[in-house]
């Protein structure tokens, strides 16, 4: 039964990927039935399977695509399914299907000729997508987890560029690409390393040999780095997050499903999966929180300086996903994944309806831009209270989920710190400075997006039927509504943000070693509410953004990203297009020059030859005569 | 040396020499006429080499017909009465025709005195008699000699056809 | 008695000069004289050979063993040579009146300025006229 269940969370939502792709242009209907009815059951499958794995224990060595005999090594590709994988399949499975049902009123309609929307070629890479994120979970070989890691990045790329008629779009798809693709290189030459040096990519078996310290120490070492070059690859973290708010340039329901609740927590969840290889090599999992501290405290800063509301919530995740590698670096057990993992879905939840209700707001205001937002309260309350909701799960607000999560990471950390580890200190230390950062920057987003007064655009008339009004400003003003679609999902994602925290009271197997202790829960509560507080303050200050207290060259050095892009640019992008250019100068220049000088040459030759046909009858005769003269004296020297 | 060679070689040096001034000369209608003092020391040449009717041949046809319709075109093209540098081609064609003659004259002249080295021959007369001549022109030569009427006569209507006003009337 | 190094000298000596004749004159009926005294030189060597005793050049370099072969009754060498000498009257006929056609048309009987058939001659055209006659020049 588990098995099977596995075996379908990936099998659906692949076979209707393509089912969506080649019929969607049929019809759209088509297209969006294909993709929710492939979404809907590969969460079935995965609830289904969470409760056979409740009940049953896990279960390894589902056959998902056979066996591959390399002569080095044999390599089984097989799923896997047990607690970690059930229970982040189902966080999957949800918020994959609300993001679907989102973008049918998202991206609804066909567009304008120079802006289509292109919905069947985007509904099923989506579904695709879901397909490749369950695959990595499930994965019970390296390589059938890699199969599933590139996928996905295939997805990104597309599903980032999908309006491709933007060249912004289509510079931050290629950008996410290469990236990331630094970052698979690692996973590669890790996957190759193992094979080589320990002779299998299984993770059961690698992990079992890991823990019963069977494996050569070098081996381990280097494919555990090579793999942390993945995992900050794909999970955006320093030096390879440049990608992340770049990526933003996506239509607002990928960037809930893949670039926050999804794809940038494959990376922590690869280690979590390894965490046994981790746990014996020394150093790996102090880079990891050495990583996962910078990527924390400096996200969370430049979020404070962010003009536009997506790359705010873009530099969140980053921050964000820091917390969850930072839980996982700090483990000192095989089980002590669970603050991370914890955090991991806690996140899932409240940042994918932190962007959804993003989108909705740019749907109300038609912009993206904080300095075009504003009065949301008044507009719209409802939405405004879900926006309120979802900052304060992220800002660490008890009770609510983000709370319970990020202070077992904070906890952990601060057991490993008195158990003398020093990547306990860095990441507890980092993560309080980042707790405080996380609440100025929530309460700037609500305050500058809810509170105020409202602009012209929110207050258009939309296109549907006007529901009653809630709170209108004037009586003769009727506000822009949002469509059914986009509101629902907004309240299933809602729910696991307020009561995901119940979890701890009867934690199952995976999450059981986990706890929050009350000294370091109040501090990190009372840091967060100073944040917020200090932030929703600033009205009484003149302004309504905080972080115009800051020094002006200090905000826009943070709005940039520290210029990372720069130096990004300088070390990497123009060596490689000053070789691209070399490359093709000496293509051009030297090997076509040879091609050129052929033609040339042969020109050169026919204007020579050319010259024999002067058209002078006697001249003719004398070449004839020469020529007969040649031969004679060559027959009679040779006779 | 006997004297059928002393007169050989004056009748070939003659033959060779107005050869050379009727392909170096500057007036054209000298040049055609040094042509007839060539032909016909040739036809001498014949003679002593005992072939009297190909000499007399030489002398009728080349002489008396080939000559003069040489003339008759140089008149009807209007060639310069005068001493003309224009009817020899430009200085390079030249010397290329002077490499080519002298290597042609070289390579025939060369090939034959390996060939012949310093052999001599009695020179019958007789045999050049118009008697011995008609026999075997008639006899066994008749088929080229009737083709070769045929061939004048094509020539004497292609020379016609080839030069025929074509102005429609 | 006559050596035959003289006949032979003399023959390739007029073949070389008509050579030279064919090629180094402009004027058409100047080439056609140096075709003449290449064609006589040929005459030249044909009747040299008619006059070589039975058996030919073979049996003057060395004696024949069969002294039973007479000449051949057919006298090819002179034969010939009256019928070269038939051909070069035809020959020139024809040709002089292909000259007399060029002069018709261009005026000139100079070979050096009607080169359109080369390439690289001044007034070669990659597309020449739909083949009409030339004009024709009145006398």
């Amino acid at each position: 039964m588990r098995q099977n269940a596995a075996l379908l969370t990936v099998v659906i939502p692949a076979v209707f990927a393509a089912f969506g792709l080649a019929t969607g242009r049929i019809s759209r209907p088509w297209a969006e039935q294909s993709a929710l009815v492939g979404t809907g059951a590969a969460l079935a499958a995965a609830v289904v399977e969470l409760l056979a794995v409740l009940r049953d224990g896990p279960a390894g060595a589902v056959g998902f695509l056979g066996r591959v005999d390399t002569g080095a090594a044999v390599i089984n590709l097989d799923l896997r399914a047990d607690q970690l994988s059930a229970t982040v399949g189902v966080a999957v499975g949800v918020v994959a299907l609300c993001v679907q049902i989102y973008s049918t009123a998202y991206l609804a309609g066909e567009g304008t000729p120079e802006a289509p929307t292109r919905y069947p070629a985007y509904a099923a890479t989506v579904t695709m997508f879901t397909a490749a994120m369950m695959l990595v979970i499930h994965a019970d070989d390296l390589v059938a987890l890699l199969i599933g890691w590139e996928a996905m990045g295939l997805a990104s790329y597309l599903l980032v560029g999908h309006h491709s008629e933007r060249p912004a779009a289509r510079a931050a798809a290629v950008k996410a690409f290469l990236v990331t693709r630094v970052g698979d290189l690692g996973v590669l030459m890790a996957v190759v390393v193992l094979l080589i040096g320990a002779g299998t990519t299984s993770i059961s078996s690698l992990t079992a040999r890991a823990a019963a310290d069977d494996l050569p120490g070098t081996v381990l070492a280097g494919a555990a780095v090579l793999l942390l070059a993945g995992v900050a690859g794909k999970s955006a973290q320093f030096p390879l997050h440049t990608w992340l708010p770049d990526a933003m340039e996506g239509p607002t329901p990928i960037s809930a499903l893949i670039h926050a609740a999804t794809m940038v927590a494959a990376g922590v969840f690869l280690v979590a999966r390894l965490l046994p290889l981790y746990l014996v090599v020394p150093g790996a999992l102090g880079v990891a929180a050495v990583i996962a501290a910078i990527s924390m405290l400096g996200a969370a800063l430049a979020a404070l300086a962010q003009d536009d509301l997506k790359r705010l919530l873009a530099w969140s995740t980053i921050s964000q996903v820091a917390y969850m590698l930072g839980g996982v670096a700090v483990a000192r057990d095989a089980g002590g994944a669970a603050p991370g993992i914890f955090h991991l879905l806690s996140h899932a939840a409240f940042k994918a309806l932190l962007f959804l209700v993003a989108g909705c707001v740019i749907h109300v205001t038609g912009s993206t831009m904080l300095t075009d937002m504003g009065g949301l309260r008044r507009t719209h309350r409802w939405l405004s209270w879900v926006l309120a909701l979802g900052l304060a799960s992220l800002a660490g607000l008890p009770p609510l989920s983000g709370f319970w999560s990020k202070e077992a990471v904070l906890t952990a950390a601060d057991d490993a710190a008195h158990a003398g580890a020093w990547t306990g200190w860095v990441v507890l230390l980092s993560g309080l400075a980042t707790t405080l950062v996380t609440g100025l920057y929530a309460g700037r987003a609500w305050s500058m997006v809810a509170l105020g007064s409202p602009r012209p655009a929110q207050m258009q008339v939309g296109d549907a039927v006007t529901e009653e009004p809630h709170e209108t400003p004037a009586p003769e003003q009727d506000v822009h509504k949002l469509p059914a679609a986009m509101t629902w999902p907004l309240v299933v994602l809602a729910i696991p943000t307020l009561l995901l925290g119940l979890v701890l009271i009867r934690p199952s197997d995976l999450l059981a070693e986990m706890h929050v202790d009350i000294v370091t829960g109040v501090t990190g509560a009372l840091l967060a509410l100073a944040g917020l507080g200090w932030a929703l303050s600033a009205p009484r200050l003149g302004a309504i953004d905080i972080s115009a207290a800051l020094p002006a060259p200090a905000r826009v050095l943070l709005r940039d990203g520290y210029r990372l892009d720069d130096v990004q640019r300088a070390l990497v992008v123009r060596p490689a297009m000053a070789v691209a250019r070399s490359v093709r100068s000496g293509d051009r220049d030297v090997i076509d020059a040879y091609v050129r000088g052929v033609a040339r040459a042969s020109r050169w030759a026919g204007g020579v030859a050319r010259r024999a046909q002067g058209g002078l009858a006697t001249g003719y005769v004398a070449w004839a005569v020469f020529g007969a003269v040649v031969v004679g004296v060559a027959g009679m020297v040779i006779t | 040396m006997s004297g059928q060679e002393i007169l050989f070689g004056a009748l070939a040096v003659l033959a060779v020499a107005s050869g050379l001034i009727a392909v170096t000369g500057t007036r054209v209608v000298h040049c055609a006429l040094w042509l007839v003092v060539s032909l016909g020391s040739l036809a001498g040449v014949y003679l002593v080499l005992g072939a009297e009717v190909v000499a007399l041949v030489q002398l009728l046809v080349y002489v008396g017909a080939v000559v003069v319709l040489v003339l008759f075109a140089l008149m009807l093209t209007r060639a310069p009465i005068s001493p003309s540098r224009r009817l020899d081609a430009p200085p390079a064609q030249r010397i290329a025709a002077a490499v080519v003659g002298v290597a042609v004259a070289g390579v025939v002249g060369g090939a034959l005195m390996i060939a012949v080295g310093d052999t001599a021959i009695q020179v019958d007369a007789g045999r050049g008699a118009p008697r011995p001549i008609a026999t075997a022109i008639f006899g066994g030569w008749v088929l080229p000699f009737e083709i070769l009427s045929v061939l004048l006569l094509a020539a004497l209507i292609a020379a016609l056809a080839v030069t025929r006003d074509r102005t429609p009337r | 008695m006559i050596h035959l190094v003289g006949p032979v000298v003399l023959a390739a000596a007029l073949a070389g000069i008509g050579i030279y004749g064919l090629l180094a004159r402009r004027n058409a009926v100047l080439v056609l004289i140096g075709a003449e005294l290449l064609l006589n030189a040929v005459n030249v060597l044909l009747v040299t050979a008619s006059a070589l005793p039975a058996g030919g050049l073979a049996a003057l370099l060395q004696p024949p063993t069969d002294t039973t072969l007479g000449a051949d009754p057919l006298l090819p060498g002179q034969v010939m040579t009256i019928f070269v000498i038939t051909i070069a009257a035809a020959e020139i006929g024809v040709a002089l009146a292909i000259v007399l056609l060029l002069f018709r048309a261009r005026a000139t009987s100079d070979l050096t300025a009607v080169r359109e058939l080369g390439e690289a001659s001044a007034t070669y055209t990659e597309t020449p006229g739909a083949g009409e006659w030339p004009e024709r020049v009145t006398t």
